[in-house]
């Protein structure tokens, strides 16, 4: 009996043993951080808040990028998803907030809206964002990459289609200055809609 | 000097002797002619005897070659070959050996030994290189013999085979040929040896053997019949195929056997006689020998009666046809008014019926027949076979009126008949369609008018009524389906409420479908370790690199 009792403490112990790795903490991101969000001032209203309103509309992401993994492509056409870096809402949200973060701020003719079940049939001028690629890489690269377009008020017809293409060097290591980056492309991005517009 | 010495003469006496008469050289030839004489004495003394044999032919026969065998020993040979007196044969002159001088006895058979093809298979195959020779048998008679005649064909058995010889004879149509087989349950017993036509009896006799030990099957009770070729019956007992071995279906050949329920007999131990029946069932009647003769009149047609025909007593076989029209014999005299019957003879056999196959059981089976028919006994021809048309006699008891005196046709009582069974069957459709005939059929016609009317009128009647109580029907199911539907659609659109987009009910279910989502999502990387590595959980993947973005080269740390 007491052989087998030690039998067991000694296989328990290995199995301890052999299960102890090392925790890793899963770290979750938001791609709008506060910081850059409308100020107090901001909001507590200013008498001379513009009148045009545009609504932003992003369309539905690419499928690789409807999950809560970061994403980090590796070589050509492989892409890795970070196990313990995530999104901590959905990326086309913060992609939106972010745009917007941006468009409105520092901008006083036009005031951009989101859009949403209530204002989709107001026939307010939109600025239609359309993403294809939104990723850092192994080459020490954040890319962003897609196309936007305008459509007026009252009018059906859309303008041209204006693509875009948007890349940094990371200067620093890991998904926290990967995110950095990729927020300060949305403002790169932000630039150029309002300049076409 | 040497000379001379040598031609003058020696001066010397002689000594004269008178010479002897006889030379002893002489004793040479009469030595060899002494020896010559024993040789020949030798040679004569040592010889066999100088037999005849008379052939039909000397076909293939050559003095000094041909030799004289038996069991394929050479025992003699042919020395001369001449015509007999009157030129019909030949007589061969042979010399046999003194060693198998015993051979040569009052029974010993002697023929010559050819190529021969036959039924029962081909022999003497042999001498189409060697050359004829003679075969002899030898006998077991101990008269000698030194002139025989020689046998045509070679002997079916041969002298001193154990078994036994029987006659058989057959006054039907068969044929035997010599060295036909004798069956036995299949296997060939015996043979026929050769055949006989009395002219007196106009019968053949067929004399046969049965080899040994077979010989001991064949006794007093015996029955011999015909197996010969393959023999389809199509009688009133329907289809049955016979046939003995494969032999006789190709030859002809007898078998025989011992009749079901019959004692076993005596064996026969000396050449005895035996009929040949043309089948078993006949054999086997043969031992009824004795049947009481009735006469049975028949109104309807004969045709498919034959001789030999069952007579059965409510099923059971009590005897035969024996003849099937008696007119021939028993013709009337003179003109008749009314309709001929056709008198057919049958034989009641008293051994079939478990009486004594006597006189005793003759007389019984008689009377108990007797008053039988006074009782209503008839006889009626029914239908044995449907496919052939085969009829046999079928006597029953029927309840009429009991007669007085039995009758008599030709010296024969008189079993009366009574219709067969189409005749019965034509006769009440007659009796049927002269009812339909007699029916009243205009007043039932109109009668039945009358009421088709009637029912006409009540049949409409009937559809308006149903029209109305159709009508009714749907009334009150469209009511009623109509309440039922707008029930219905209403709990839809309580229900499309509660799920509609913005509703709670909807966005709480999209939010928990959202929170699955999100689990689901956080699970993925779990189970997809899992699914390359099922004891990932317990023991470490050994990825212990993390992938992350790098800083590129050229920035400052």
């Amino acid at each position: 009996m007491k052989l087998l009792t030690g039998y067991f403490v000694a296989i328990l112990c290995l199995l301890v043993g052999c299960s102890s790795a090392p925790l890793s903490k899963t770290s979750y991101y938001l791609l709008n951080n506060q910081k850059a969000g409308l100020t107090a001032n901001d909001v507590s209203g200013d008498s001379s808040m513009p009148k045009k309103v545009m609504v932003l509309s992003v369309r539905d992401l690419p499928e690789y990028l409807i999950q809560p993994h970061l994403v980090m492509q590796m070589v050509d056409h492989q892409l890795n998803y970070a196990h313990f870096h995530m999104w901590a809402e959905p990326l086309q949200l913060g992609l939106k907030k972010a745009l917007l973060t941006e468009l409105n701020s520092n901008n006083t003719e036009t005031y951009f809206i989101a859009e949403n079940r209530d204002n989709r049939e107001d026939n307010l001028a939109t600025v239609v964002v359309n993403i294809d690629y939104f990723h850092a890489s192994s080459d020490s690269l954040v890319t962003l990459s897609g196309q936007y377009w305008l459509s007026k008020s009252n009018e059906k017809q859309y303008s041209q289609v204006q693509p875009f293409y948007f890349e940094q060097q990371l200067e620093h290591d890991g998904y926290p200055h990967s995110v950095a980056k990729m927020r300060a492309l949305v403002s790169q991005l932000a630039i150029k809609i309002m300049k076409g517009i | 000097m040497t000379i001379k010495q040598q031609v003058e003469p020696v001066d010397a006496d002689a000594d004269i002797q008178p010479m002897k008469s006889i030379s002893s050289i002489w004793f040479v030839p009469v030595i060899a002619v002494l020896i010559g004489m024993w040789m020949v004495y030798y040679q004569w003394s040592s010889q066999g005897p100088l037999i005849t044999i008379a052939f039909s032919t000397a076909e293939g026969m050559q003095s000094g070659k041909t030799k004289i065998k038996s069991r394929n020993v050479d025992i003699g040979e042919v020395t001369n070959i001449t015509l007999n007196k009157d030129s019909n044969g030949v007589l061969i002159t042979a010399r046999i050996s003194k060693s198998a001088e015993h051979l040569l006895v009052d029974d010993s058979d002697f023929w010559v030994v050819s190529p021969q093809i036959t039924h029962a298979g081909i022999s003497g195959l042999s001498t189409l290189i060697s050359g004829v020779y003679i075969e002899i048998s030898p006998g077991t008679s101990e008269q000698e013999k030194t002139d025989f005649i020689a046998l045509n064909d070679p002997p079916v058995t041969p002298v001193g085979t154990p078994g036994i010889h029987i006659t058989l004879n057959s006054n039907d149509q068969f044929a035997y040929a010599k060295g036909d087989p004798i069956i036995y349950n299949g296997l060939t017993v015996g043979k026929f040896e050769d055949i006989y036509f009395n002219f007196e009896e106009r019968v053949v006799y067929y004399n046969a053997f049965i080899k040994a030990p077979y010989h001991q099957l064949v006794t007093s009770n015996t029955k011999f019949w015909d197996v010969s070729g393959l023999r389809i019956d199509l009688n009133a007992d329907g289809l049955s195929v016979h046939t003995g071995n494969v032999q006789t279906m190709l030859t002809n050949g007898v078998t025989f056997g011992i009749p079901k329920d019959m004692e076993v007999g005596e064996q026969i131990t000396e050449r005895a006689y035996f009929d040949i029946y043309p089948n078993y069932e006949a054999a086997d009647d043969e031992r009824y020998t004795q049947s009481v003769k009735f006469v049975v009149l028949v109104s309807d047609t004969i045709r498919g009666l034959k001789v030999g025909a069952p007579v059965e007593y409510r099923g059971v076989h009590i005897g035969q046809v024996i003849s099937t029209n008696m007119l021939v014999k028993n013709a009337p005299t003179k003109i008749m008014k009314e309709e001929i019957k056709i008198p057919v003879l049958i034989g009641m056999q008293p051994g079939r019926v478990g009486l004594p196959d006597d006189a005793f059981g003759l007389a019984r089976m008689e009377e108990q027949n007797r008053l039988w028919v006074k009782q209503g006994l008839k006889a009626m021809l029914r239908t044995g076979n449907l496919l052939t048309g085969s009829l046999f006699i079928d006597l029953q008891h029927y309840n009429d009126q009991p007669i007085g005196e039995v009758d008599r046709f030709a010296g024969f009582p008189v079993i009366p008949t009574t219709t067969n069974e189409f005749s019965q069957i034509a006769e009440k459709a007659g009796k049927f369609v002269d009812s339909l005939n007699n029916l009243p059929l205009n007043n039932l016609t109109d009668n039945a008018n009358d009421l088709m009317s009637e029912i006409t009128l009540t049949a409409k009647e009937l559809r308006g009524v149903s029209q109305n109580l159709e009508k009714l029907l749907v009334s009150a199911n469209n009511q009623r389906l109509a309440e039922q539907l707008k029930q219905s659609l209403q709990g839809i659109t309580n229900l499309t409420k509660d799920l509609s987009s913005g509703s709670r009910g909807y966005e709480d279910l999209r939010k928990t479908l959202g929170s699955v989502n999100n689990v689901m999502q956080e699970l993925k990387p779990l189970l997809n370790q899992l699914k390359h590595q099922p004891n990932g959980l317990i023991f470490n993947s050994g990825q212990s690199e993390i992938l992350e973005p790098k800083k590129h080269s050229g920035a400052n740390n």
